[in-house]
């Protein structure tokens, strides 16, 4: 369970989140949702340890992230965060299997065998043929599919994703959430901050952000 | 924690940037090395040009003139030596040999040389006679060579005006007997003629005595009854530009030097001449190092803050590094790496353009100097470039702290 408590974060001295309680479960497709400006980036800042809270405190399980240092909370996020992005934000100039590897190249000097073994697999189940192939060369479909494969390397336990379909097709789009939500399957805790209604319709729980306020909460909505 | 994963996309990423700080960085290197290294080059062939005169004596005046016109050959104004001090050499026994020169004719570029050939032996290591009086060694670069004559000149003509060239030619013709082997010295340029035939072209005799002069046998030439660069206390010799002297000993050098240095001569070791000439310059030559050390320090800064420009373009890629899990120390270790990595391949670069370099300058200032001077890369190069690499490993912090100081929060803001 993910809980943020009496949580507040600001920029420049302006309140951007005001959360008194929130708790998301594990193993279901949780969406954040909510206009343009209601803070929906900064939470995943903040549950990602990346923004600490004015106030209050935010707990994964029983782990107070805000009780670990800055060098602290990166080591955690690297090994327990898979982050999927709107743009990708890949590296242009490496290869498909070099932007995967990339994340434990910060905890490893030697990428372990498994974990290459891993890589192939999820670029060869997300039907990527050429892992050595410069990443620009790719489509924007594919570069999703390998922004995934990034994110699910290492059996991360949570996965966060900010927009993951708004820059893709409706077929490409459904194969993000239908990947996303299998993480969620598998036990994980998944967040995806959307208003595509696409992954609305087939959320879990929706939390309705609305100026750093949560407004709505609704569950099963799938 | 493995950088070079990341090292590898910004090389990829940022290949035309890292290609300009390269040939920049070691375009600046190698020039400052070439100048150090050439200025070290300069001293030491003009101190092996100057090893080959253990001692000279001339008229009074100045040191440095008297070395540049026997040692280096640069036509200049020089007083005689009277005649008395050749006949006191004949005489020290704390001499091994000496040689008079004349100085004062010329050919083309060429200085003519009236001497004997005892310094042919000592310059040239040719044990040669010259064989009369027309006959003319020529230097390795002269353009003559063996049988050719030509008509001297009185000095070092500069212009091609035709109405001075006849006016100061002397209507004599030396021959060419041979080509002197390459010394890589001044005197690669040297015309060298017998002391009696510069005596006898100026209208003063030939130094020696002649039995049968009065007899009327002197016809063509003296060259029967005289034995060329063979003087005794009773030849009539005429005033010569300076002596070159190679005394027995050591004790015997300081000896000559003391007693040759009287109110009508001065005598000097070229090489303490050299040295106190090098002393002077070995303070512009540290002032130059400094200059040097820092204009590479302001090229090193300059393409520092490029790189510093660089980084904050894209300071979203840092962001989101941070959001995957790097640690701000991570990116510190991976931009100092990568700034140094660029700084040493730089060096390296530099060093191999300065080797290049330093070729390319030593011919051209060699053709300019008429002596040979020879530059290569030495120790104290090397030690100059792992100072700037050294002073590049500080420099290359402020990248890398740029990226360190700035907060994720901070570019969280601003994307």
């Amino acid at each position: 369970m993910l809980t943020v408590a009496n949580a507040k974060a600001k920029y420049d001295k302006q309140l951007i989140l005001s959360i008194d309680k929130a708790e998301l479960p594990y193993g279901q497709f949780n969406v954040l949702t909510g206009p343009s400006g209601a803070g929906k980036s900064t939470f995943l800042h903040m549950i990602s340890g990346q923004l600490k809270p004015t106030q209050g405190q935010v707990h994964w399980q029983k782990q107070a992230l805000y009780t670990l240092s800055e060098s602290a909370r990166s080591h955690w996020r690297n090994k327990n965060i898979g982050f999927i992005f709107q743009d990708f934000h890949l590296l242009p100039s490496l290869s498909a299997l070099d932007n995967i590897l990339l994340p434990h190249s910060f905890s490893h000097y030697t990428i372990p065998h498994e974990l290459r073994q891993q890589a192939l697999a999820l670029l060869d189940s997300f039907a990527i043929q050429d892992v050595h192939k410069n990443i620009n060369k790719f489509s924007r479909g594919e570069r999703q599919r390998i922004a995934l494969a990034r994110a699910f390397i290492g059996s991360p336990e949570i996965i966060l994703a900010d927009e993951p379909t708004a820059s893709l097709d409706k077929e490409n789009a459904q194969f993000v959430i239908e990947q996303i939500k299998a993480q969620a399957t598998l036990g994980k805790f998944v967040l995806t901050v959307s208003h595509d209604p696409l992954i609305i319709k087939q959320a879990d729980h929706i939390l309705n952000l609305h100026r750093g306020v949560i407004q709505h909460e609704s569950m099963d909505a799938a | 924690m493995n950088p070079w994963m990341l090292l590898k996309a910004w090389y990829l990423q940022y290949r035309w940037p890292c290609f300009i700080f390269i040939s920049l960085f070691s375009i600046a290197l190698s020039l400052g090395v070439a100048l150090l290294s050439q200025e070290r080059a300069i001293k030491q062939s003009s101190a092996n040009v100057s090893d080959q005169f253990d001692l000279i004596i001339g008229a009074p005046g100045s040191k440095t003139d008297l070395i540049l016109d026997i040692v280096f050959l640069q036509t200049g104004f020089l007083e005689t030596v009277p005649t008395h001090v050749w006949f006191q050499l004949l005489d020290d026994k704390r001499i091994e040999w000496f040689a008079p020169i004349v100085l004062g004719d010329g050919y083309q570029n060429s200085p003519i040389i009236g001497t004997t050939a005892v310094l042919l032996e000592a310059l040239y290591g040719e044990k040669v006679q010259f064989p009369n009086m027309q006959a003319a060694f020529v230097g390795a670069n002269v353009a003559l060579n063996a049988g050719d004559y030509f008509q001297p000149q009185h000095g070092m003509l500069e212009s091609n005006d035709q109405y001075d060239m006849e006016e100061n030619t002397h209507h004599v013709n030396y021959q060419v007997v041979r080509k002197l082997p390459l010394t890589g010295t001044p005197w690669d340029n040297a015309i060298l003629v017998a002391v009696e035939a510069t005596w006898d072209i100026h209208g003063l005799g030939d130094g020696h005595t002649h039995e049968h002069e009065h007899q009327g046998e002197h016809q063509n030439g003296h060259d029967e009854t005289i034995q060329l660069g063979k003087f005794d206390q009773h030849s009539p010799l005429k005033p010569v530009s300076a002596f070159v002297v190679k005394p027995s000993s050591i004790a015997s050098a300081y000896g000559l030097r003391s007693d040759f240095s009287t109110n009508e001569t001065q005598a000097i070791f070229p090489a303490e001449v050299m040295v106190s000439l090098y002393s002077m310059m070995g303070d512009a030559r540290l002032l130059m190092s400094y200059i040097t050390l820092i204009c590479e320090a302001l090229v090193m800064l300059s393409l520092l803050f490029s790189i510093a420009a660089l980084f904050a373009l894209f300071k979203r890629e840092f962001a989101i590094l941070r959001t995957i899990g790097a640690t701000r120390n991570y990116l510190l270790v991976s931009v100092w790496l990568f700034v140094f990595s660029l700084m040493t391949v730089g060096v390296l670069l530099g060093m191999l353009l300065a080797t290049i370099e330093v070729q390319w300058i030593s011919h051209l200032l060699s053709s300019q100097v008429q002596f040979s001077i020879e530059a290569t890369l030495g120790t104290q190069d090397w030690g100059f470039a792992l100072t700037i690499l050294f002073i590049g490993s500080i420099l290359a912090l402020l990248p890398a702290l740029f990226v360190y100081q700035v907060s994720n929060e901070k570019i969280m803001q601003s994307i």
